[in-house]
């Protein structure tokens, strides 16, 4: 795999430093760093968990090609895409995404990108949890 | 031909398995594959909101399926 990209799908907690280790770089005038967290609530109701599960060596494949097309679009030096699967809980973390670049407006722009991409493309599903039952996200248009 | 099927979310909860051998007439496309599940598998209930990838690869409805294929059925994403 390229040496500039990071990927990973995994049921261990993400850890912030590992994604922010992985694109630190002495060519770069900037780290951009976006974190997702659980959220507490959903339209009013009060979200327990998230339950997330992956087409794993499609969602890796999906998330290298989403990588390589930041790689590609914007002036940037390393990418770090990390999705968590399994049970977590309000202010945990399934997602992070690391971008450096020498320029902070790249690292900015590869980031929002690769987080609206991997929610359209990305093979992860999330159940939520409530008092009263569970839903599967986005499943009915 | 014997094809693996494997279903994610909200798929694998409605036809109650994660993964499924169908015997499929060769040629088929992508298209008519999914007219073939709605048809023969009831407890779809007309779910038809999925995409289908061939061998880890979004596919498209004109896409021939081939022996030994692996088809996965692709309820909208909801990662991040």
């Amino acid at each position: 795999m390229n040496e500039r990209i990071s990927i990973k799908v995994t049921s261990c907690p993400l850890k912030l430093e590992d994604a922010y280790n992985f694109v630190e770089d002495p060519s770069c005038g900037g780290i951009s760093v976006f974190v997702g967290t659980v959220r507490n609530e959903t339209q009013g109701k009060k979200v327990l968990r998230l339950d997330f599960s992956a087409y794993e060596p499609m969602a890796i494949k999906e998330m290298e090609k989403i990588a390589e097309e930041a790689l590609a679009k914007f002036s940037i030096t390393k990418i770090a895409i990390h999705h968590a699967i399994g049970i977590l809980s309000v202010t945990e973390i399934p997602v992070i995404i690391a971008v450096a670049s020498p320029h902070r407006k790249d690292a900015f722009k590869a980031c929002e990108f690769a987080i609206d991409t991997l929610k359209e493309t990305v093979p992860i599903w999330k159940k939520e949890h409530f008092e009263c039952g569970e839903v599967w996200v986005n499943a009915h248009p | 031909m014997e094809i693996t099927i494997l279903t994610f979310g909200i798929l694998s909860d409605l036809l109650e398995k994660e993964e499924f051998q169908v015997q499929l007439t060769p040629e088929m496309n992508v298209l008519n594959f999914k007219q073939y599940l709605l048809e023969n598998f009831s407890k779809l209930n007309g779910y038809s909101n999925f995409s289908v990838a061939i061998n880890e690869t979004y596919a498209s409805d004109d896409t021939i399926i081939k022996e030994k294929d692996i088809i996965a059925l692709i309820p909208p994403v909801s990662g991040g």
